[in-house]
């Protein structure tokens, strides 16, 4: 049983959507943080549905979605001539969506500690927003940053439910680390089960570690502020 | 007021009268068989008045949870190795199991004329992007798929077109959203749902046996046992039938 192409495609996968992510909920997190629009609590609610709608939900509705009865199925058959499910970009779609509160979520906590008083000085200075954003607030985010980016890309190492509605498990495609340990126990594959669920485990187990040391190191940094 | 007391008492009464006669049956099904099973059970029910719970999942999940013990007293297999398998590890009441019904495959389209040209030409259309099947390696209607494919030598041309199932359930659910124009199902799906279906020749293909097995929690188990037979009765065997499976001699 070889596993090395699934845990490699698993690895892709969570690597674009990690960087799909970043582009993605940056700048959401950072309106998130900034707006008085009254839809604010509406637009949040949205981001955060992923964090408890069963994947199995999601799956099935972008299942649905992805269909070429419907729109966005329809388009991308015209653009690629392959249907957006059971392929890598699919499965990339579906990961962005289940993963996109695990961005932003802790984004948005770093943009809320800057504070205004840092911008209001960086703009009295000359600075334009571009320029203070850049220069200011993501090195003082750095660590918002890096737990967006580990969290993010653990979660999407992590996922089943969705991949199982709308990948259709082809190999080296679709068939990522917990549909592997899927089949393997389907098929008494103990050993293969053991090995790909260890690896998990502790992998997810360092990643937690990392973030949680990060958010104290965090909070020990503010003490030491006041 | 009284008589909501003399009601409630006769409900008592009724249930206590119940509970004393009336046994409890647990069974564990494969997915695909499940609708079948929900008629059987009701008969089941009315004639005997017994308790039956249906735990439904795919052969190869139920088989892990039978071996660690899960309390199931009737297992209603997709194969016949998982049973075979129960039966030496000792977790089968009595004997090998038995086989309770036979499947069937069938090629299956959502939409009208995608079938027209016959199974060969449907599988080989250049413009097919995708056919539905299920994972030879855990589900016999997918083993029997794989099988068609080989015996009418596609497998080689057809097989980089193909889109896995965990199960014949998921399969059906690929083609039946419009993500896979065809697929290999289970004849009961496809009377079960409606669509447009080719009949597999069964020479293509292993029989599709299912087995039952009797396990060992059904120990003292009266009514379990009772069910145990019904499955291979009459009134079974008309539902199978009506569902879309054989009955196995």
């Amino acid at each position: 049983m070889n596993i090395w192409p699934a845990i490699w495609l698993s690895v892709q996968l969570a690597s674009l959507t990690m960087l799909i992510l970043l582009l993605i909920a940056t700048p959401l997190a950072w309106w998130l943080t900034r707006t008085r629009n009254p839809l604010r609590p509406l637009i949040e609610a949205l981001v955060a549905l992923p964090l408890v709608l069963p994947p199995t939900v999601l799956g099935f509705y972008l299942l649905v979605l992805m269909s070429p009865d419907m729109a966005l199925g329809a388009l991308w058959l015209r653009l690629t001539g392959d249907t957006l499910a059971f392929s890598f970009a699919g499965l990339l779609i579906a990961s962005v969506i289940y993963s996109l509160p695990f961005a932003v979520q802790p984004l948005q906590t770093a943009f809320q500690s800057v504070g205004k008083g840092v911008l209001e000085a960086a703009t009295t200075l000359g600075a334009g927003p571009w320029d203070a954003f850049r220069s200011v607030v993501i090195p003082l985010s750095r660590r918002g940053f890096l737990t967006a980016m580990v969290l993010s890309f653990a979660h999407t190492l992590g996922e089943f439910g969705v991949v199982l509605m709308v990948g259709g498990n082809i190999p080296g495609k679709t068939r990522v680390i917990s549909i592997e340990v899927f089949n393997a126990v389907e098929t008494l594959d103990y050993v293969t089960a053991h090995l790909l669920s260890a690896g998990l485990l502790v992998f997810s187990f360092l990643v937690l570690i990392f973030v949680y040391l990060m958010n104290g190191k965090d909070r020990s940094k503010r003490r030491g502020a006041e | 007021m009284r008589l909501l007391k003399t009601g409630i008492l006769a409900l008592f009464a009724g249930l206590f009268s119940g509970a004393v006669l009336a046994g409890e049956v647990t069974v564990a099904v494969a997915s695909n068989f499940l609708p079948a099973m929900q008629e059987i059970g009701a008969q089941f029910r009315q004639e005997s008045g017994h308790t039956l719970r249906i735990v439904n999942g795919s052969t190869g999940t139920l088989f892990a949870q039978i071996s660690k013990g899960a309390p199931y007293d009737v297992f209603l297999s997709a194969d016949t190795a998982r049973v075979t398998m129960l039966a030496k590890a000792g977790k089968l009441l009595e004997g090998e199991g038995k086989p309770y019904a036979l499947g069937s495959l069938v090629l299956y389209a959502r939409d009208k004329g995608v079938l027209a040209d016959g199974i060969q030409a449907s599988l080989l259309r250049d413009d097919l992007r995708h056919f539905a099947m299920a994972d030879p390696e855990t589900a016999p209607y997918g083993l029997a798929a794989s099988q068609v494919l080989e015996t009418l030598e596609l497998d080689v041309l057809v097989m980089q077109k193909a889109v896995i199932g965990a199960n014949i359930g998921q399969t059906f659910g690929f083609v039946k959203t419009g993500n896979a124009e065809l697929g290999f199902v289970a004849l009961s799906q496809a009377m079960a749902v409606g669509g447009e279906w080719l009949d597999i020749p069964p020479d293509t293909y292993a029989p599709i046996v299912q087995g039952a097995g009797l396990l060992i929690h059904a120990k003292g188990n009266d009514a379990a046992r009772e069910f145990y037979d019904y499955l291979s009765g009459d009134a079974a065997r008309a539902v199978l039938v009506k569902s879309g499976y054989g009955v196995s001699e």
